[in-house]
């Protein structure tokens, strides 16, 4: 990291503190993306963003409020983030995904609550993360009780509105989450002072829409038996997607899937040829959570798929941009965020066929059904979905883990020996 | 001097500075090529690019640590 201090300081920080993540990141950085042989060119311009993770992207927030821009912290992937563009602000994900975080959550939160909500409230609390210091305004929703709880203790320290998500998917539910997003572009534009209009909007659509078909032209590239990029990488990449510049990161994403294509057609691939294909599914995967795919992709595995919010459920289905009212749009956007096949809903089959269709779309040999520890709603439905996969003759494994260190060599042992039983 | 060098035929990677090197500079250029200190020096003065220092780390990365942040 280069010398911010004077910025982080000017925001509150716990500079003393913060400098403990700063000294750990370099050697955990290194050790899991750095090592990889064969590493595509173009993931330099990531390499950039993870050395500069608290540095560039916050000056850039920071000289967006001096020019009287509002900035407004995410938590998920239904906030629809098109609003907020359209009113000029800038909407970013706020990360959860670090142990460092989660002591500074548990002083507030009970133990048993997933670290992902832990980790986020943490970071704030502690002062730790310039981002959750710099955003104007959070924006909760109520995917879970974690959550919806953890939302009132923030609200003490930042301005937070939450949205209401419906728990079903029936056609009156979708009409509610329109009228939620309504509600959302009232809130917006009294805080920013910009009006939304149908014009303001389809332009925020097509820039998240361009965001996704980014992604999507990524991940299309890792259905290719010689994969030309690891599963860390794509992981890396998507989690960068929720707080960069989403101009520039399409871009620079593009650029990337050109040197890709090179690569899939001389047939080069960054794994050996007996790798076993694992599709990853459950719960999200926040920066700097690289953990499980470190443990798969050194244990003989290449995970090529991700049925996470950190993975196809934030970029899959864009939304339709030939509307011209902001009413149209507004459903469309509702349409859209609907089709997130999130275990907080319910009933949930939509994901299931999900999982199931992508397996034979990515040739899987295996999939992992991550869960982190204390989400119940991912936890009770893993029996759902492990159960659906073996009746589909898929072999799967079901893991519960946190961000801790100390269980990496028993997911290891575990997850090699699942990895190793896999047919060719 | 990232592309500085790349335009010279050096690859260099883009990394977070090791703590060891720097507690206060964002970004290093990472190559594993001892033997071409010179060179990169020699560019480097004659395009006018900018670096604080070269250096050198001698803990080599591990994917298996199995240590995470």
């Amino acid at each position: 990291m280069a010398d911010y201090m004077k910025m982080w300081k000017d925001l509150g920080m716990d500079t003393d503190k913060h400098d403990l993540l700063c000294e750990a990141l370099p050697q955990a950085f290194g050790d899991i993306y750095l090592s990889q042989e064969n590493r595509p060119e173009f993931m330099d311009y990531f390499n950039f963003v993870v050395s500069e993770i608290h540095g560039v992207r916050p000056m850039e927030l920071i000289e967006h409020q001096k020019k009287g821009g509002k900035v407004f912290g995410t938590f998920c992937v239904y906030v629809p983030d098109e609003i907020v563009f359209a009113a000029n602000g800038i909407a970013t994900g706020l990360c959860g995904g670090s142990q460092f975080w989660v002591g500074g959550g548990e002083k507030v939160l009970p133990p048993n609550v997933c670290p992902l909500i832990k980790a986020s409230v943490g970071a704030r609390l502690d002062g730790t993360c310039p981002f959750f210091k710099i955003a104007d305004m959070y924006i909760g929703e109520t995917t879970c009780d974690g959550k919806k709880k953890a939302w009132e203790i923030l609200a003490d320290e930042v301005p937070l509105y939450v949205m209401d998500l419906p728990q079903m998917k029936r056609a009156k539910d979708i009409n509610a989450w329109a009228e939620e997003i309504k509600d959302f572009k009232c809130m917006i534009e009294k805080t920013t002072g910009n009006t939304i209009t149908s014009q303001s909007l389809n332009e925020s659509i097509k820039l998240i829409n361009n965001k996704r078909k980014a992604l999507a032209r990524l991940n299309e590239l890792r259905k290719n038996e010689a994969l030309p990029i690891s599963g860390s990488d794509a992981l890396l990449i998507s989690q960068i997607a929720f707080y960069d510049d989403p101009t520039r990161f399409t871009e620079m994403l593009n650029k990337l899937c050109d040197e890709l294509d090179e690569r899939v057609k001389n047939k080069v691939s960054v794994f050996d040829k007996n790798a076993k294909r694992i599709l990853i599914t459950g719960t999200p995967m926040a920066i700097p959570n690289w953990k499980l795919h470190n443990i798969v992709e050194t244990s003989g595995g290449a995970v090529v798929c991700e049925e996470t919010c950190t993975g196809i459920r934030y970029f899959k289905n864009y939304v339709d941009e030939s509307q011209t009212t902001v009413d149209d749009q507004i459903n469309a956007l509702a349409d859209r965020y609907m089709n997130i096949n999130c275990a907080c809903f319910t009933p949930n089959s939509g994901r299931i066929d999900d999982i199931i269709a992508l397996c034979k779309e990515y040739n899987i040999d295996g999939v992992i059904d991550v869960n982190l520890k204390f989400c119940t709603t991912y936890d009770i439905e893993g029996y759902t979905v492990e159960k659906s996969l073996q009746e589909a003759g898929i072999p799967v494994i079901g893991i519960e883990t946190d961000y801790n260190d100390t269980d990496a060599q028993q997911l290891k042992t575990r997850i090699g020996a699942f990895i190793e039983i896999l047919e060719d | 001097m990232y592309n500085g060098l790349k335009n010279e035929g050096i690859k260099t990677i883009i990394a977070p500075t090791p703590r060891k090197l720097s507690t206060s500079c964002g970004i290093s250029l990472m190559f594993k090529d001892e033997s071409i200190i010179n060179e990169i020096e020699l560019i480097a003065k004659n395009h006018r690019l900018h670096y604080i220092k070269i250096d050198f780390v001698d803990n080599a990365f591990d994917k298996n640590r199995g240590k995470y942040c």
